[in-house]
């Protein structure tokens, strides 16, 4: 295919694949630790070091870690110290982010396509040095998950529990919040800041949708954002189209489908097939 | 009887804000003791089992768990707790009945160690043992609150550990496999010589299993013989004397 005749075409690939891995495995954490929101906020957040890497012109993606690693531990020192708060911490971060972002971005002499690359993505944007950066975090966080997966699984079930067990919830808490701020710092070179966290939700609603264990449902959602990412990429070539919308829109067609699917195929074994095909 | 406590009270004051909960109380339970806490509701049980845990910090007084302070005690895998909300997780969690025994399987060699197969022989003799084999596989979220339960019962029973502390371990359990839980930690008292911390409402049945028995009124702990409340005992005096509403 000529596609991939592209070299940006194949760095998008390369960083899009690492990139349908690690926001979905970090995804099902949040969303079943029912903190889909931290992503929005960590997302914003990074747009702030985006802008700042700008105006100093350094490499963004980097500035970008940089602040997501700050501003996530900033979130968990207000969430813990504010327990009551905690969702406030996030908003706070998110307005906040967003707020500085934007006055950092009207301040600086960046060009606007630039900033709109990292607004809603680009597939044509990912130099080398971006893709050494996704590569390395993207080794990072899965390794981590998979030592982590224990402690991670049992605190997203129980966090009472977890502690009983002896998990350092605290530290736990700390390094996962760490692994997500990086997640969304580096993916969103590709999906863009305003869509990076719904490509760590929507995979796993779909695999919500389906799985019938904790195992599984970590698979699907890994799955369903790869094919995800890939099929949005190519699209986004072929049409033209900004590759943040299309990938987030083709997990929105799948999920769509999967919630069909489930309810054709409920119908069809509660009504029996003759019923089923008639109504 | 010279052991020394393997939970320990000492001069505790608890509150929550300002609302107290415990003053100045003291209590030690010893090994193999089948330790009953009955009160009305709101009395603060399972703030007291909490207490016992760690969980909750008293602003005054020590609480040690076999005589060791509960800020710095680390082998959590000697203790099993059912908590009263243990089934209000989550439903839509995607999780096995085997995935959530199984993660607390071996947690005292290591957190990132992987599960072996003995780990998992471990997992089904537990979830055996509450009755739930054929339904090992289902999704927790969709079983019944009982079943759940017993989920949860299979989970702290996975480590083999030596003091069980159960916040109403039977409620929502139907008579039949309370009959068999029942008889579950009976036998895990008499033979393996466990101890076992429950709060329960059920007064004849503390009476009859129980070797002590604790009332919290007015911010205290209050010991009776257990078998001062067995059912015609009862029967005669009422509650009264128990809950001290004299
Ligand atoms: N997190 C909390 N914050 C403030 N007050 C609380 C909290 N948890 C419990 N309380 C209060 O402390 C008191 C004791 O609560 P606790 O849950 O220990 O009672 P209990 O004896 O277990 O009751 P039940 O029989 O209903 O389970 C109650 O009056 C309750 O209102
Ligand atoms: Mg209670």
């Amino acid at each position: 295919m000529d596609i991939f005749q592209y070299e940006f075409m194949q760095r998008a690939l390369a960083a899009g694949i690492v990139i349908g891995i690690i926001c979905p495995l970090a995804g099902i954490f949040l969303v079943l630790r029912r903190l889909s929101l931290l992503g929005d906020a960590l997302s914003h957040i990074s747009l702030t070091g985006v802008a700042a890497g700008l105006v100093c012109s350094i490499n963004a993606t980097l500035s970008a870690l940089v602040f997501a690693l700050a501003g996530s531990l900033g979130i968990e020192y207000l969430r813990r110290h504010y327990t009551q708060y905690a969702e406030l911490a996030i908003a706070l971060a998110m307005s906040g982010g967003m707020g500085l972002a934007v006055v950092l971005i009207s301040l600086g002499k960046g060009n606007t396509a630039t900033v709109l690359s990292f607004l809603f993505g680009s597939i044509v944007a990912v130099t080398p040095v971006d893709l050494y950066i996704i590569f390395a975090v993207g080794l990072l966080v899965c390794v981590s998950v998979m030592l982590l997966y224990r402690p991670l699984f049992y605190i997203s079930f129980d966090e009472e529990g977890a502690k009983l067990a002896g998990i350092p919830i605290n530290k736990v808490n700390v390094y996962f919040m760490l692994l997500t701020a990086v997640t969304i710092a580096v993916s969103m070179r590709i999906v863009g800041a305003l869509l990076v966290s719904s490509l760590m939700t929507i995979p796993a609603a779909i695999s919500l949708q389906l799985a019938n264990s904790f195992k599984a449902a970590v698979s699907i959602s890994v799955a369903a954002g790869l094919i995800s990412v890939i099929a949005g990429l190519i699209l986004s070539f072929y049409l033209s189209l900004a590759p943040g919308g299309t990938i987030i829109l083709f997990s929105l067609l799948l999920l769509f489908l999967t919630i069909g699917c489930k309810k054709a195929t409920r119908s069809f074994t509660l009504q029996g097939p003759s019923a089923g095909a008639t109504g | 009887m010279n052991k020394n406590p393997v939970v320990e009270l000492r001069n505790v004051t608890f509150a929550y804000d300002r609302k107290i909960i415990l003053d100045e109380a003291n209590l030690k339970v010893y090994p193999s003791d089948f330790f009953s806490i009955v009160g009305p509701n709101g009395s603060g049980k399972s703030t007291l089992i909490k207490i016992m845990l760690g969980l909750l910090k008293p602003q005054k007084g020590e609480a040690l768990l076999f005589g060791q302070d509960t800020n710095c005690f680390n082998q959590w895998h000697r203790l099993g707790y059912l908590s009263q909300k243990a089934t209000a997780f989550n439903p839509t969690f995607p999780g096995t009945v085997r995935e959530i025994v199984g993660i607390h399987a071996g947690i005292k060699n290591g957190l990132t160690r992987r599960m072996t197969g003995q780990d998992w022989e471990k997992v089904d003799a537990a979830i055996e043992r509450v009755g739930l084999s054929h339904q090992r596989n289902s999704l927790v979220g969709k079983l019944s609150g009982g079943q759940q339960q017993r989920v949860f019962l299979a989970r702290i029973l996975v480590n083999q550990p030596e003091i069980l502390l159960l916040d109403e371990p039977l409620v929502g359990i139907d008579a039949e496999a309370q009959e068999s839980l029942q008889h579950l930690l009976e036998d895990l008292h008499n033979s393996q010589k466990l101890t076992i911390i429950m709060v329960t409402h059920d007064i004849a049945y503390a009476s009859q299993t129980a070797t002590r028995l604790v009332c919290i009124h007015h911010q205290r702990i209050f010991e009776h013989n257990p078998l001062d409340y067995s059912k015609s005992a009862l029967q005669e005096r009422g509650l009264t004397q128990l809950y001290h509403f004299h």
